[in-house]
């Protein structure tokens, strides 16, 4: 019983304290992979510029950004603009599980650019964002 | 100490008649009950099954409640997974393989095979649509268990906001249990008419 404990509280430790190289590594192989699209080299700032831009939400007539349900700051939790679901937030500082699957990475970049934006986000736009997102 | 001992015998009577029954139950179904496992096979008492799979589970509940397959019909399922790019004005798509599975989970746990009174009231009202429906909150069994609330307590309420957030109001809605006694709307309270 003991035993099992101390090493499931083990292993529980090596997967917290691998998350910031796991976060590396996904990062890293999402922008090669732009990179190898002919994007780069990333900015950070151009990341946080293109948070905050307004598009019209085709179906409200709205003005959102990723901010909208993101929050403008990214340490904070954010929320769903129409489930008022809470979103965590999205800065790995305060939410350590961010940027550590690049699948995820993809899935969420193609839903929410063409829900946002109405377009996909170019290879270079989702590498601006991911130096953004993990600076904060 | 007589007292314990007949409650005692009692619990294991039901807990034994339970057993054969489920027993009895997975053996009618065969096949199709053992892929849902052995709970398939009685009916929710909480009127609709509750949701058993992680997939299902973290893909549509990161942005909205996680909605019980038992609460809409097959065709609106169907209907509804086909289209994700536009899913109620959301880009909600999946990769393939997931949208499968999820698809598959859902229709295979729709109303039709609930089995729950939830589900049976909502195919009964459904049944008589000609185009699925597609919406839980336009099904006429949860218009008929709503219409009674003013705007005041959910549309206009910030901590609710929509008819779609199950569990803003039905404490117990992650476990299936819609019962009005577990109701409280926030910032209003209990709610039973």
């Amino acid at each position: 019983m003991y035993i099992q404990h101390i090493f499931s509280i083990a292993i529980g430790l090596l997967a917290i304290l691998a998350l910031p190289e796991v976060r590396a590594d996904a990062v890293a192989e999402a922008q090669a992979s732009y990179q190898a699209q002919g994007a780069g080299p990333f900015d950070a700032q151009a990341g946080a510029r293109r948070w905050i831009e307004n598009f019209t939400d085709a179906q409200t007539g709205k003005q959102i950004n990723c901010a909208s349900c993101h929050h403008q700051d990214l340490r904070q939790p954010g929320q769903h603009l129409r489930t008022l679901k809470p979103i965590e937030p999205m800065s790995p500082a305060a939410n350590p599980q961010r940027l550590t699957d690049v699948k995820k990475i993809e899935k969420w970049f193609l839903r929410n650019c063409k829900g946002t934006w109405g377009r996909e986000c170019t290879p270079q736009e989702k590498g601006d964002f991911l130096d953004y997102i993990q600076s904060q | 100490m007589k007292l314990r001992w007949l409650a005692a015998a009692m619990a294991a009577a039901v807990v034994g008649l339970s057993g054969t029954l489920a027993f009895s139950d997975n053996e009618r179904e065969g096949r199709e009950a053992s892929e849902r496992g052995w709970l398939a096979g009685l009916a929710a008492p909480t009127g609709v099954r509750p949701v058993d799979n992680p997939l299902y589970a973290a893909e549509c509940s990161s942005c909205h409640f996680a909605y019980q397959p038992g609460l809409l019909p097959e065709d609106s399922w169907r209907k509804l997974m086909s289209n994700l790019s536009d899913h109620f004005g959301e880009n909600a798509e999946l990769a393939p393989d997931t949208q499968k599975l999820v698809t598959d989970y859902l229709i295979q746990n729709a109303a039709e095979q609930d089995g729950g009174w939830i589900a049976r009231d909502v195919l009964r009202e459904t049944s008589m649509s000609a185009d699925p429906v597609l919406r839980i909150t336009e099904t006429g069994f949860f218009i008929h268990e709503h219409d009674e609330l003013p705007p005041r307590v959910w549309r206009d309420n910030p901590k609710v906001g929509s008819m779609s957030n199950c569990s803003a109001c039905h404490t117990k809605a992650d476990n299936a249990s819609f019962d009005e006694h577990q109701v409280k709307i926030p910032g209003v309270g209990r709610w039973e008419d």
